[in-house]
């Protein structure tokens, strides 16, 4: 899978946060909290990133950011060649037409009173795109699900076959990129073998960018090309996977990659 | 060849739910194992196995619908026996317990000085005061300022914080067996080895006997004594940490092992195929045979447990 | 500090503006239904007296100045307890109600006093007896509780005690507070009496209060059997109590201090609900059955007699009350659930 020149999803300088209430008698004011500080980001064309971070290192937000959903403070957010926040919603919502995203929780991100078929005709019916059973079929082919899970609801499938259907419809209107919240964390290892595997898979065949975004450095290590290691809402390592788990020049990187067999 | 102290024995636990139709719903099948004083023992596992039930049979917080059989005794005490259970003076006092999720762990309506005086003055009758003093050594132990926790409510502090106030308390009721639910899983990467390092440092010390809950068995190989692989609400493998995991002998363990992801060696991943049976549902002969490429015909039966080496294995391919 | 004056600040503001809408509201009534307004504030007067009443009223709503004079005007009067003379009572409005106002107000604070505590109390047996037919017992007694009309019950105990020959309508015996020397300090007349020393008053209005009370006490008590069992379930089933069980507190603190605390701010909240709720309920048993004076009676009283300065000073009363019940409810709760902030 060669990577290409172009650019796919591009940060420019983002400074990202929220406004919060202030604590006290002051709490007129909005106190205004900074989650990402000053992040530049490149993802290729073809290629795997993977960001690694923890809880409270901004993950969440840069994904909010990359998917048009917050507007950074500061920087520029490009998808596709196209600056997103300048864009008019309808424009950018055809922008982000082109991104698939499998959120976190795959026990949450299913409406639990919508059967499986309803829930994976939701990006067609929202973006105008026909042929919703014959896509359906395909998509569920592809992770491995057989179609009668159409008519199954959320809780009658287990997480693993729930977060197969979270990706099926992430790809099901054929984006060109995905983009993966923590995909195998609520997951148990051997089902998460699984999901890493398929996710390869849709790489090769589909031929996307996949970008992903995880506080599990074993998962990195089968999902990225690249790695950026985010911490307190900065870049503090970024490059090959291989380079920077083999010369770590951080401290944070390197107290992760000691720590990664302690998660008892 | 001096006599271990157990901390923990368990007999042909088996330990089950009611469900609306008064039938008995078997989280935990068969467990037998034993855990020595002074010893990190692991209690590897997925979701829905019965490993987290093992744990609250030991910390005596089974829900009150549990039934229960087999033994289970803590130094010596039979607190489970058949159907009945007696935790009278081993609750906190000789077993303390620390939560998986030390959010809705901690009382919220309390500050974490009251919760330590509520617990120590249950357990002991201290005073305030005492309580006090006592509660600032085990913060500090576990790497907080006392005086910038001691006031705050729970949700105040971080998860990190919380997690290791949740600690903290646990170690302050002076039990000599510790439970512990996934101890470091809701904490950074930062204080994970520190608090992996406390527990050694406790056990060495103090003789503390840590049982351990988690998912993950290759940190349990590297940090434990002694590891039992639970599935289906059976133990079907028991030995020594360090070696269950480079040689493992049942095929559900090598599985595990294979299916997890060494950091900087990229083997390829196999998962298991299939799905564990979901909690509850009754199982015929081995509970790992419809996944098992080992399967042959003996097991539709119920395999034995069976010493392999000084391991414990329940697999016909053991046998004979 | 969970409260902030900012909060405090704001729930004044707010509540206010509520209270000059309900004033411009009454108004607008006055001024816009069917018929002279002077009229109806002069309390559709008969006789000989009536056309010099009417001018009077005329002059004091300021019929003859625009609206937006009007309104203003009316606003600050009703905001500064200027409503004028009450045409039934021929005294000033506001005073009437507030002296009325404290007898309902005890009358209410005695059934909470009594509903309160005994719900809880039985909610906490149901709980903890959870599946049991006590539980069911106590349950099913909660629904029955919940859904006794108090105007029934009312009745029924007045007439039962009326044929005890046991002293069951008013307020107090005025003879025996003449007699006894006894003088209205507060309003609250159990107060009163106890600070006077004056027990013999104190036990009849206390027996004069009871029945009252017992009959209004039904909704809230049924409410509290109920929601508490449901409270207290859910919190024995929470993390932090597996916990403390497992780390050897004992079960009684558990049960008592522990629950008691995490279910303390969900009573209060109901309590402050139910409360707002039995002031319709205590206005009507205590006038209708048991004949006590109270807002009831002045409700009744401006119905029939066309008093539209009372009427509307009761309408600013009642929604000052709920606006106080509430947000006490909503402090009380602030204090006492650390995680809720202000």
């Amino acid at each position: 899978m060669s990577v290409g020149s172009k650019v796919a999803i591009k940060l420019e300088r983002v400074t990202a946060g929220y406004l919060t209430a202030a604590r006290g008698w002051r709490s007129l004011r909005r106190r205004l909290e900074v989650v990402l500080n000053n992040v530049s980001l490149e993802v290729y064309n073809g290629e795997r990133v993977v960001i690694i971070g923890e809880s409270g290192s901004g993950k969440s937000t840069l994904l909010r950011v990359v998917l048009g959903l917050l507007k950074p403070l500061r920087g520029r957010v490009v998808v596709l060649g196209k600056e997103v926040y300048s864009l008019p919603w309808s424009e950018r919502v055809r922008v982000l037409r082109a991104v698939g995203y499998v959120p976190q929780d795959p026990y949450k991100a299913l409406n639990p009173s919508l059967k499986i078929r309803y829930s994976l005709m939701e990006p067609l019916e929202a973006l105008g795109i026909g042929d919703p059973e014959g896509r359906m079929a395909r998509v569920l082919r592809l992770v491995q699900l057989s179609e009668e899970v159409m008519n199954y609801y959320p809780t009658d499938l287990s997480g693993g076959m729930r977060q197969r259907v979270l990706i099926a419809r992430a790809v099901i209107h054929d984006p060109e990129i995905l983009v993966l919240d923590e995909p195998t964390s609520a997951l148990d290892v051997s089902i998460q073998a699984q999901i890493i595997n398929l996710i390869n898979d849709l790489y090769e065949k589909l031929n996307l960018t996949v970008l992903v975004v995880t506080h599990d450095l074993g998962v990195a290590q089968y999902l990225a090309d690249r790695a950026v290691i985010l911490y307190k809402g900065e870049i503090v390592e970024e490059g090959f996977f291989e380079d920077v788990l083999h010369s770590p020049r951080n401290n944070y990187t390197k107290l992760l990659i000691k720590s990664y067999r302690a998660s008892i | 060849m001096e006599a271990m102290v157990l901390a923990v024995k368990a007999v042909g636990l088996r330990v089950g739910y009611l469900d609306s139709e008064e039938n008995v719903l078997w989280a935990v099948r068969e467990a037998s194992f034993e855990v020595s004083e002074g010893e990190i023992f692991c209690l590897v596992g997925e979701s829905g196995c019965g490993k987290s039930t093992v744990g609250n049979a030991i910390a005596g917080i089974l829900p009150p619908h549990a039934v229960t059989e087999g033994e289970l005794h803590i130094f010596d005490r039979p607190v489970i026996q058949g159907g009945r259970m007696n935790y009278n003076g081993v609750r906190g006092r000789i077993v303390s317990y620390v939560p998986q999720n030390p959010g809705t762990g901690l009382n919220p309506y309390y500050t974490v000085e009251d919760q330590f005086y509520y617990v120590l003055n249950s357990l002991y009758g201290l005073g305030r005061r005492k309580a006090v003093e006592v509660s600032r050594n085990y913060l500090s132990l576990v790497g907080l300022d006392p005086d910038r926790v001691l006031d705050y409510y729970p949700h105040e502090l971080s998860g990190g914080m919380q997690q290791r106030a949740a600690i903290a308390l646990a170690l302050s009721t002076g039990a000599r067996v510790v439970v512990a639910d996934e101890p470091t899983s809701s904490i950074d990467a930062n204080l994970r080895l520190q608090l992996i390092k406390l527990l050694l440092d406790l056990r060495d010390s103090q003789r503390i006997s840590l049982f351990l809950i988690t998912h993950d068995i290759m940190s349990a190989g590297k940090i434990c004594d002694t590891i039992a692989v639970m599935y289906a609400g059976r133990l079907l493998e028991v030995g020594r940490g360090s070696e269950v995991v480079t040689e493992p002998l049942h095929q559900y363990t090598r599985m595990l092992v294979d299916a997890a992801p060494t950091l900087g060696f990229k083997k390829a991943l196999r998962s298991i195929p299939g799905e564990p049976p979901r909690p509850g549902v009754v199982v015929e002969g081995c509970a790992f045979r419809p996944r098992c490429p080992w399967a042959f015909e003996k097991c539709v039966e119920a395999p034995p447990r069976v010493g392999v080496f000084g391991r414990e294995v329940e697999c016909w391919r053991y046998v004979g | 500090m969970p409260l902030s004056l900012n909060y405090l600040a704001k729930r004044l503001l707010w509540s206010m503006l509520v209270v000059v809408g309900v004033a411009v509201l009454s108004y607008l009534i006055i001024v816009l239904s069917p018929g002279d307004p002077a009229v109806k504030w002069a309390g559709n007067p008969r006789g000989a007296n009536a056309s010099l009443a009417i001018e009077l009223a005329r002059k004091e709503l300021g019929l003859q100045d625009p609206i937006y004079v009007q309104v203003p005007r009316f606003v600050v009067n009703v905001l500064t307890g200027n409503l004028g003379l009450s045409i039934f009572y021929k005294q000033p409005v506001f005073p009437v109600i507030t002296s009325n106002l404290t007898s309902t107000l005890e009358l209410l604070l005695i059934t909470y006093l009594i509903a309160i505590p005994t719900g809880v109390l039985l909610g906490y047996f149901s709980a903890v007896r959870r599946g049991s037919r006590v539980d069911d017992f106590i349950q099913q007694l909660g629904v029955l509780l919940a859904n006794t009309p108090t105007f029934w019950l009312g009745s029924a105990l007045f007439l039962v005690l009326v044929t005890h020959e046991i002293p069951s309508s008013g307020r107090v015996d005025y003879v025996l507070a003449i007699e006894t020397g006894f003088q209205s300090i507060t309003g609250f007349y159990l107060l009163d009496s106890l600070v006077q020393g004056n027990l013999r008053v104190f036990l009849d209005v206390l027996v004069r209060l009871l029945p009252p009370a017992l009959a209004i006490s039904v909704y809230p008590m049924g409410l509290m059997i109920r929601v508490v069992r449901t409270l207290v379930t859910e919190v024995l089933l929470e993390d932090y109590i597996r916990v403390s069980v497992a780390l050897g507190v004992k079960k009684r603190r558990i049960l008592w201090t522990f629950t008691l605390r995490a279910v303390m701010p969900g009573v209060i909240q109901l309590s402050g609900i139910a409360f707002a709720y039995s002031l319709v309920d205590a206005m009507v048993v205590e006038s209708v059955v048991f004949g006590r004076p109270g807002l009831g009676r002045l409700l009744i009283d401006a119905l029939n007699s066309s008093d539209f300065r009372i009427a509307i000073g009761l309408i600013v009363v009642v929604t000052v009350f709920y606006l106080v019940v509430n947000t006490l409810a909503d402090v009380v709760q602030a204090l006492t659930d650390p995680r809720v902030r202000l």
